[in-house]
């Protein structure tokens, strides 16, 4: 079990590109830690920093109470587990699981115990004395941790373990991840380019964009107070609509008036914090998660909310849910709605939304306002 | 008792004389008192001429160089010193194993009957894909243990601190990217599996097997990650390698214009590998970098304002990809 401390932690790879720019991050003892962002952002780079596959070009690295950046991975204490892991295809799974510890000469008795119990807590008991090829992918992957797990590290990391699983059974495997993690009670760090694994496995995450920490908040947090508009549109799906729109006095009230003069209301303390940051006048973004978006005809709200108005151009039934897309301001809006709406295509539209749910974001630095 | 001290003995016997054969980490020798204090060191400085009472001959066999000893008194000559040479050669020839042979033979060159016989030894052992692991660090048994429960191989030993394998699996690359995998996740190592080619006996392994140190060249040069490399799949990297320097520095300077040095950070270059790795699919690269269509194509169109260079046109990129690549080269 330990804690990991990542100072200042910078990578620059030769011709060069800096993958990594400034990570700074504390992670305590027994968190599951997600790596969260889009291609080349440096997700991977970080993990194999931890791992000790790459050189740290500047910073510091903490396992525990150790310093660790001139120490051999083997040395580490960490186990890794990645998208494309292989098995031993002649081997049995029990050999699978225990043939690491066998290069490490571990006795028999403490490796038969520990493939079991790795076995019990993945359940696959039972697979035991099967052959890899007799196995399907999602057992072939729990074999693949459980190799991990034998080796009772401090620190887990994972590169998008899921990554070449199909969408069923990668729903699946989160869920195995997951409990796992609560099982073994010890550091995890994963790295995914799916926000959606992000947000149900992560006890905090990191967004990551080109090399930078974007936010590190709790998936919960994240989603209701995204750090700027990267992260408000990476986190959420389908994606944060956003508007441009000026901040405007209505009587007292501040207020965002969008480019087709429509007019939404915002919760006070942010309209507090852009009158006193001198907002006013000023132009912003606005951003609204298309399930705040709520039709009129059948969810209507009362009071504290504010109206959008179109005409749909596509509606997709996803079950108890159905996507309405329509045009606002010259941008396509999506909207979540319950399915009961019976909305189609050519449809006119209302929207409610709450004031509280309306995102601000300065239109230069696209940070939060908060 | 093996051959080459059973014909020490003999030839000891029969010239009445101490003989002793040294070699690096070793040595064979008949008579009780030995030859004594005589070093590989001390051989080695005294090859050819006489020391403390006796001859010293060198030979090769088998990339080693030998030295026998023959105490210089008594009835000598010359000619009996030559057979017991001779036989003393063949004796350490023999000795060595199959391996060994076959790696002197890669390291030098070899006559057509060394040839014939390690064929011949071989067998359709020598048939197959051409590997060499290397990067193993001090885990080469470990390694070796993870290779054999991976991937089939007919043959493989320690050649000149990497592995040498031959593989007849059929699909090679996924092979080696399971070896290249296991052996991450079981010793935390990174090796690098350079896939050389299909050999077909001792000729080709040869050639396969320089296939193979050019493509961890490759590697070394343009600075891949990549822990598996096809020899087979470097058509870009060996073209661009082969060009004259003259050439390299026109392309260079056509693309790296001071505009586009001043411009290029990180994130471009981001944009630039990915848009190669998606086969210059805007979309599909968009996508990745989780970037607007529209985005992508004000960055390319910044590109195409300071080079010349538009990377949406086929003749364009393929050029630029030259450049990129050169400039690359360490
Ligand atoms: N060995 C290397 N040499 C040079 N540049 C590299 C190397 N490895 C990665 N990079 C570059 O560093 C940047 C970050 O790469 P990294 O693999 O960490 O991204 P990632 O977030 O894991 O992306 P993905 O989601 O595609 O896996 C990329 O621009 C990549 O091209
Ligand atoms: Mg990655």
């Amino acid at each position: 079990m330990a804690n990991l401390s990542l100072r200042h932690i910078k990578k620059v790879y030769p011709g060069n590109v800096t993958a990594v720019k400034d990570f700074n991050m504390e992670v305590e003892d027994k968190e599951f830690i997600v790596l969260v962002g889009p291609s080349g952002c440096g997700k991977t780079t970080t993990l194999r920093m931890i791992a000790g596959l790459e050189d740290i070009s500047d910073g510091e690295l903490y396992i525990g109470e150790r310093f660790v950046n001139d120490v051999a991975p083997k040395d580490r204490d960490i186990a890794m587990v990645f998208q494309n892991y292989a098995l031993y295809p002649h081997m049995t799974v029990y050999e699978n699981m225990a043939f690491g510890l066998k290069l490490k000469k571990v006795p028999k008795a403490e490796i038969d115990s520990k493939v079991k119990h790795a076995a019990k807590m993945l359940e696959i008991e039972h697979l035991l004395d099967r052959k890899p090829k007799a196995l399907s992918g999602g057992q072939r992957q729990r074999v693949a941790l459980g190799r991990a797990i034998v080796r009772e590290p401090k620190v887990f990391l994972m590169d998008e373990p899921l990554s070449n699983l199909d969408a069923k059974l990668r729903v699946q495997m989160r869920t195995v991840i997951s409990k796992l993690h609560k099982q073994l009670e010890t550091t995890f760090v994963y790295v995914t380019h799916d926000q959606t694994e992000a947000m149900t496995m992560g006890t905090r995450i990191v967004i990551m964009k080109d090399g930078d920490i974007q936010q590190v908040d709790t998936p919960q947090r994240a989603y209701d107070n995204p750090a700027n508009l990267f992260v408000a549109g990476f986190i959420g799906s389908p994606q944060m609509n956003f508007l441009k729109g000026t901040v405007v006095l209505e009587g007292q009230r501040v207020c965002l008036k969008l480019q087709d003069g429509t007019m939404v209301g915002i919760s006070d303390e942010k309209a507090a914090a852009l009158k006193e940051r001198g907002y006013i006048s000023k132009e912003v973004y606005m951003g609204i998660r298309p399930e705040h978006l709520h039709d009129a005809d059948i969810e209507p709200l009362s009071s504290g909310y504010s109206v959008f108005k179109g005409q749909i151009e596509l509606a997709e039934l996803m079950g108890a849910e159905i996507y309405l897309y329509f045009d606002l301001c010259g941008k396509q809006i999506t909207a979540r709605v319950d399915s009961k709406a019976a909305k189609k295509s050519g449809d006119a539209v209302e929207l409610h939304f709450h004031w509280d749910k309306v995102h601000v974001f300065d239109a230069e630095t696209e940070k939060a306002i908060y | 008792m093996d051959e080459l001290r059973e014909v020490l003995s003999k030839a000891s016997e029969i010239s009445n004389r101490d003989i002793a054969v040294i070699w690096d980490k070793g040595c064979c020798r008949i008579s009780e008192q030995g030859i004594p204090g005589l070093s590989y060191e001390e051989a080695r400085q005294n090859s050819g001429s006489s020391w403390k009472g006796y001859i010293i001959y060198p030979f090769e066999a088998v990339g080693k160089t030998y030295y026998v000893c023959i105490r210089a008194e008594g009835c000598r000559s010359e000619a009996e010193d030559q057979l017991i040479l001779l036989a003393i050669k063949s004796a350490v020839f023999n000795r060595c194993s199959e391996d060994e042979r076959l790696a002197a033979a890669l390291k030098e060159d070899f006559d057509t009957a060394v040839g014939m016989r390690l064929e011949e030894a071989y067998g359709q052992r020598l048939c197959g894909y051409v590997l060499l692991v290397s990067g193993y660090e001090d885990c080469l048994n470990e390694v070796l243990q993870i290779m054999d429960n991976t991937i089939e191989t007919t043959l493989r030993f320690e050649y000149e601190g990497r592995i040498l394998a031959v593989s007849p699996e059929g699909n090679i690359e996924e092979a080696c990217e399971s070896l290249s995998k296991n052996i991450l996740s079981e010793l935390l190592l990174e090796c690098t599996v350079a896939i050389g080619g299909r050999s077909g006996g001792i000729q080709d392994l040869r050639r396969m097997l320089d296939c193979c140190l050019e493509a961890l060249f490759i590697r070394r040069t343009y600075g891949l990650s990549d822990t598996v490399m096809n020899y087979d799949k470097l058509y870009a990297y060996r073209a661009v390698s082969c060009l004259s320097p003259g050439t390299k520095a026109d392309i260079l300077a056509k693309v790296f214009t001071r505009e586009f040095k001043e411009m290029l950070n990180s994130e471009l270059s981001i944009t630039i590998e990915e848009l190669f790795k998606n086969n210059l699919n805007l979309t599909d690269a968009a996508g990745k970098l989780y970037i607007h269509r529209n985005t992508l194509l004000y960055r390319l169109d910044k590109i195409f304002k300071c080079t010349g260079f538009d990377l949406k046109k086929f003749e364009d990129s393929w050029l630029f990809r030259l450049a990129w690549l050169i400039n690359k080269e360490k």
